[in-house]
């Protein structure tokens, strides 16, 4: 029942947000920002574009709203009451018993209502800090009959008050509504409202809410903090819903079905869900983190030390040598011995220096200096190319007013071609491209480094890994290239039908990117991840650029596509062999049967749209 | 508020005090406190006289009291700077709580010791193991420092 209900859940609170998208040839432009960014601004654009299909932006919006949604302020509110409401329906219980539950299992209605049903009621409240339904009935019977007597005894500070100024909770313990006060007031203050318990020593059950809003309704800052901390707990407390890490903050939180997953808030920033980091994949929230560890404290230049130099005996200065025999003078006079380090005379020969003999060959010191230069230099290959790659993603913007400006001239010979979405697509494609291919490289240096996985591939294994993928990659890489010659190199702009093939040769070529790094990404969820599995390897999907305005043949291509992968199948990856693979991450890097269909990267495209077309 | 209950605890502490324990401000600051636990009978701890000072934060009740022994004492859950890890000290504390619950939980602490929540891990593993040599630690640390 999880599956089908949570279904319903994510559909119940996109529905608005996606409202309209439907007709938007650029679903991702609206992007996930409900309604406040709305789609007008690109449908006529989209209308022009020409492309007649609709249905692969129909599967692509849904297929977005599938995996994540942006949730703002108002949506929140709603989102909770929901929430709140399901289980207390079925539960019959208050406000504050839902709420307590479904913090507790972390906004998980689920797993609220399955527990229940197999553990039992009782034993679930007492573990979610609340009393049994029964038990509140004889509780409340309790606090009445204490504060018939006349007064009532604060055990807090130990004064006694008329019933009036004091209040039970549904445990049934009552103490001075002061005492109360002041209780909420230091644990709301130091923001922990959504642990408000009883006084009563062990008792640790939730305050209830309209008890406490009673009791606060004076002090409306602090009544504010305190429902505004209910309501945040929504995200805080729930693995499935996060901040948006934008500075400054936006205030939208996306809710994601799969952890690992790259989103796009409505604000326009892009990040991995799990890690709130940038967008890395295909490497993986781990690798991105030693990469970025290893840049940060630069650990690579002392293993180049360690590996070329040695300390000189006298000043401690790291020395290189740069050739000639084993005897090496530092630049402080020092003359030493380069096999062992030790302080020498400076007279020698090819076979001994003077006044010292360091003996044997000292064959282990020599295969850990060659270790970390090999390591050194494979760390160098990777980042080079990751950098690279990087750099060419960070000159965007240099290219795209490269493009305007050829546009322009385009546009004084031939006025007839007014549209060039198919451009802003191919430069788009081009940068989701570059951007994949650097992540892909640090993929690859911790994949193949026989360290993160020494355990995991045989070399014989990974040698056939690595030849897999970088085959895959390396033809990515060939197409990339290509692309990006076609569009910087100088266009045929006198002659219509040269211009004409130079446009279909870049749409195909950007097609055809798409498919290669969809290749890349076969390789890696379908024959390498697969192997260490046991690992959790969590690496979110392709989110395909794809065809959106890549020509008719790959559009209706794109369609055929979707329509054989069935009802919510995206247009990208869909293609992919999943079914007969095993996927190692079904369960809890969620790739599974979603492989390849994450949402389309939004904003950009529309955006460049009008600023190329302009 | 802190100090209209503090006072209302001494006057409860001087009207009916507990048996084992005593508690008043060490000085002229109410907010400062001096206790003395006596060693439990059926504890290697018996016949010591434990020295414990009560520091009231500000916002008590509302907040646990800092409570530290001032005599050493060998025990899985009292360190060496006379640190008490006790649930109701910290995450479990309640403000109906009074000094004088907490003395007596910590006379039974001495008593029941909770080696699998340990302060000084040494001291846990020594009693799981070997119950007899913890014991006869604490009662030679009794003598040297809660004695006379």
């Amino acid at each position: 029942m999880a599956g089908s209900d949570d279904d319903q859940w994510f559909d119940d609170y996109d529905e608005p947000m996606s409202g309209g998208e439907d007709e938007d040839a650029y679903p991702s432009d609206s992007g996930a920002g409900g309604s406040d960014s709305g789609g007008t601004s690109t449908t006529d654009d989209a209308a022009d574009d020409g492309f007649e299909e609709r249905g692969p932006s129909e599967a692509r919006s849904q297929l977005r709203n599938r995996l994540y949604s942006v949730i703002d302020r108002q949506n929140l509110r709603r989102i909770q009451e929901e929430a709140l409401q399901q289980v207390q329906s079925i539960l019959g219980c208050s406000t504050t018993t839902a709420r307590a539950l479904l913090i507790f299992f972390s906004w998980d209605a689920e797993a609220v209502l399955g527990t229940i049903a197999e553990r039992g009621q009782e034993d679930v409240y007492k573990r979610a800090g609340l009393l049994s339904q029964s038990e509140e009935a004889e509780a409340y019977a309790a606090a009445a009959a204490a504060g018939a007597g006349g007064t009532v005894s604060c055990l807090v500070c130990m004064s006694d008050v008329g019933p009036s100024q004091a209040t039970a909770m549904d445990c049934g313990h009552m103490f001075c509504n002061d005492c109360w006060r002041e209780h909420m007031r230091i644990n709301i203050s130091e923001g922990m409202s959504r642990r408000l318990r009883c006084m009563a020593p062990g008792c640790g059950v939730v305050c209830d809410e309209d008890k406490v809003k009673a009791l606060l309704r004076k002090d409306k800052p602090l009544l504010e903090k305190y429902e505004q901390t209910l309501l945040e707990s929504y995200v805080d407390d729930n693995k499935r819903v996060k901040w948006c890490p934008s500075v400054p903050h936006c205030g939208h939180a996306i809710r994601s079905k799969e952890m690992h997953c790259e989103v796009e808030c409505a604000c326009g920033h892009q990040f991995c869900f799990a890690c709130c980091e940038v967008q890395h994949s295909p490497c993986t929230c781990d690798m991105l983190h030693d990469w970025e560890q290893r840049m940060r404290d630069g650990s690579e230049t002392s293993s180049w030390l360690s590996a070329n130099t040695k300390l000189c005996p006298k000043c401690s200065k790291p020395v290189e040598k740069n050739g000639g025999c084993n005897l090496v003078l530092c630049r402080c006079g020092q003359a030493f011995c380069w096999l062992c380090g030790q302080a020498t005379g400076r007279a020698h020969t090819w076979t001994s220096i003077e006044g010292h003999s360091c003996g044997a060959y000292k064959e282990e010191a020599e295969a850990r200096a060659n270790e970390a230069q090999r390591n050194l230099k494979r760390y160098l290959h990777y980042l080079t190319r990751y950098e690279a790659n990087l750099q060419s993603g960070k000159l965007e913007a240099k290219l795209r007013k490269d493009v305007e400006a050829k546009v322009d001239a385009l546009m004084e010979v031939d006025p007839s071609m007014s549209n060039f979405s198919w451009l802003n697509e191919a430069l788009a494609q081009l940068f989701l491209a570059r951007k994949c291919m650097a992540y892909s490289y640090i993929f690859a240096f911790y994949m193949f480094g026989q360290s993160m996985f020494k355990e995991d591939f045989s070399a014989e294994a990974n040698a056939i890994n690595q030849a897999l993928f970088e085959d895959k990659q390396g033809q990515l890489e060939a197409e990339v290239e290509k692309l990006s010659q076609l569009i910087e190199n100088p266009w045929p702009i006198g002659s219509a039908a040269d211009m004409q093939s130079h446009r279909m040769a870049i749409i195909n070529l950007a097609a055809n990117i798409d498919t290669r790094i969809q290749k890349m990404y076969e390789v890696i969820e379908c024959d390498i991840t697969p192997q260490v599995a046991s690992r959790g390897v969590g690496i979110a999907p392709y989110k395909g650029r794809h065809a959106t305005g890549s020509g008719g043949e790959a559009a209706a291509e794109v369609y055929r596509r979707a329509a054989a992968a069935g009802g919510g199948a995206g247009p990208s990856g869909s293609n992919q062999p999943s079914s007969d693979v095993p996927d190692p991450a079904a369960e809890e890097g969620g790739r599974g049967g979603r492989r390849g269909k994450a949402p389309i990267a939004a904003g950009s495209g529309g955006r460049s749209k009008r600023k190329a077309g302009s | 508020m802190a100090s209209k209950r503090i006072s209302k605890e001494l006057q409860d502490l001087q009207k009916d005090p507990p048996t084992s324990c005593s508690a008043g401000p060490a000085g002229d600051d109410l907010f400062h406190w001096q206790a003395t636990i006596m060693g439990p009978g059926d504890s290697p701890y018996s016949g010591g006289v434990f020295f414990v000072t009560i520091h009231f934060p500000p916002d008590y009740p509302f907040k646990p009291p800092k409570v530290q022994f001032q005599t050493k004492v060998y025990h899985p859950n009292i360190n060496s700077q006379g640190s008490i890890c006790l649930d109701i000290l910290k995450e479990q504390w309640s403000p109906a709580l009074t000094i004088s619950k907490v003395l007596l939980s910590i006379c039974s602490l001495l008593t029941d010791p909770n080696p699998d929540d340990p302060l000084v891990p040494e001291i846990a593993h020594i009693y799981k193991t070997d119950r007899s040599r913890y014991e006869e630690t604490a009662r030679e640390w009794t003598r040297k420092f809660a004695m006379g």
